[in-house]
């Protein structure tokens, strides 16, 4: 069984009350849901299955998590009652400065223990399964670890699973110039929970996540081998611009079914030959 | 003599993602600004050895997506800077780096406000700015007599009455006195 859904937004709510077939699921973004709409979170959960999505917890910041922002984030979960919660393996701010976006961290052991440490206390806070995403960055910092080496220890030590962004790894792998698909063989299958995609940008020679493009077609290339690697279990994607017509979005939710569907049944193929 | 408590990796990248001024100091002598920071022996090699062109990629990376969001907010008064928008917000953004779940509410109407006292007060919408006032606000309702609240793609003189629901959502509603 698997989740196919979209991240929830304002612009698309109108359309996921009309209960659309291809959608099997939403992603919330908690902190659009911090002041007020408890109330739609708890309805939207009675229809859909529901993940919620961490933008600002900061798990990469080392000192203890901001207790505010937790204390916000578990108030979503509580009333969503998601399946999983899921946050950013990044930096967002420190006791110094909020820059309000997602920046990278040093792949070393020390970090390691910081975010896995932080992982931990929002899992067991919002007493939710955690899962962590890899971001895109223009900087990539040196570390003691390579970051496939790093996300497998972290998903170890932490007990948490991984949200592959097929995006932010295609993203990365362009501009940083490396293979997406070895990087994805480094990574032990098994910890990839589910995947985002959003179509790329490319702006002045650089390739960008601006969460404003339809999926193209390398991108559903890479999720179909990912799709082959492991046992995903959901796909969201991501939209937060240019929002399409929904015949645009019901073709790659439809998209992204057909690849499931042979990419189970390839390898239950493969299990009962081997 | 007092010794400054040296920083971590990710603390001294913030500052350099966040301050111009440290930055440039940090493209022309990356050494000099490790030490005046100053960083941990253990993350000074990490530090100096950044890409200086990726560092200034996600810096601006940081304030252009903070426009984005402060333009989805504020969508009339980027209009009427038009090209002047990416410049003014940069000169803003720079000092100002506002905090927590509301951060781009409070950044919209910082950047109002910087407008206000820094340019042309002509050019910020006021009914758009009563508008986001009155929503990261506290008041029950609020009035106003306005010369910019839009109508399709023109601005009208209106009262503009804006009042809070029982759950806390702003709302409004206008009264045109000309078409």
């Amino acid at each position: 069984m698997w989740w196919i859904g979209v991240g929830y937004r304002r612009e698309l709510a109108q359309w996921i009350a009309s209960r659309p077939p291809e959608v099997g699921c939403l992603e919330i973004t908690a902190e659009h849901f911090f002041g007020a709409g408890k109330g739609q979170l708890r309805e939207l959960s009675r229809d859909y299955p529901l993940f919620v999505h961490g933008l600002g917890l900061s798990l990469g910041t080392p000192g203890p998590l901001d207790q505010s922002t937790l204390d916000n984030f578990a108030a979503v979960v509580e009333a969503a009652k998601p399946e999983w919660i899921s946050e950013h393996i990044a930096f967002t701010r420190t006791n110094e400065v909020d820059l309000g976006h997602l920046n990278p961290i040093r792949p070393s052991r020390e970090t390691l223990a910081v975010l896995s440490d932080h992982a931990v206390e929002v899992s067991e806070r919002c007493d939710r399964p955690l899962i962590l995403e890899n971001i895109t960055s223009h900087l990539q910092l040196d570390g003691d670890l390579c970051e496939t080496e790093f996300l497998n220890q972290l998903c170890e030590r932490a007990g948490c699973g991984l949200l592959l962004d097929v995006t932010n790894l295609f993203i990365n792998s362009r501009n940083h110039r490396f293979n997406a698909g070895r990087w994805l063989r480094e990574l032990e299958p098994r910890h990839i929970i589910q995947l985002h995609v959003t179509g790329y940008s490319i702006r002045d020679g650089r390739w960008q996540d601006l969460h404003a493009e339809p999926i193209q077609d390398d991108l559903f290339e890479l999720i179909r081998e990912v799709l082959d690697y492991a046992p995903v279990q959901s796909i969201i994607i991501e939209r937060d611009a240019n929002f399409p017509c929904n015949d645009e979005l019901i073709h790659d939710l439809k998209k992204l079914d057909a690849a499931f569907e042979v990419a189970r049944s390839d390898n239950s193929v493969g299990t009962t030959s081997g | 003599m007092l010794r400054l408590k040296s920083l971590d990796l990710t603390t001294a990248l913030a500052r350099l993602l966040a301050d111009t001024e440290l930055r440039n100091a940090f493209v022309g002598d990356p050494e000099q600004v490790a030490d005046q920071l100053p960083i941990r022996d253990a993350d000074r090699d990490a530090l100096i050895s950044l890409d200086i062109e990726a560092l200034q990629r996600q810096a601006m990376t940081l304030i252009d997506k903070r426009l984005y969001e402060v333009g989805r907010i504020i969508p009339q008064t980027i209009e009427r800077l038009g090209c002047q928008a990416i410049g003014e917000f940069h000169r803003y953004a720079d000092q100002n780096w506002p905090s927590g779940h509301r951060r781009h509410f409070d950044d919209a109407l910082a950047f109002l406000d910087f407008l206000n006292s820094h340019g042309d007060r002509a050019i910020v919408c006021q009914s758009e700015r009563n508008w986001l006032r009155f929503g990261v606000g506290q008041r029950r309702f609020s009035l106003h007599l306005v010369f910019d609240l839009m109508v399709g793609k023109r601005p009208r003189r209106a009262i503009q009455f804006l009042y809070r629901r029982h759950d806390g959502t702003p709302r409004q509603f206008a009264v045109y006195l000309s078409l």
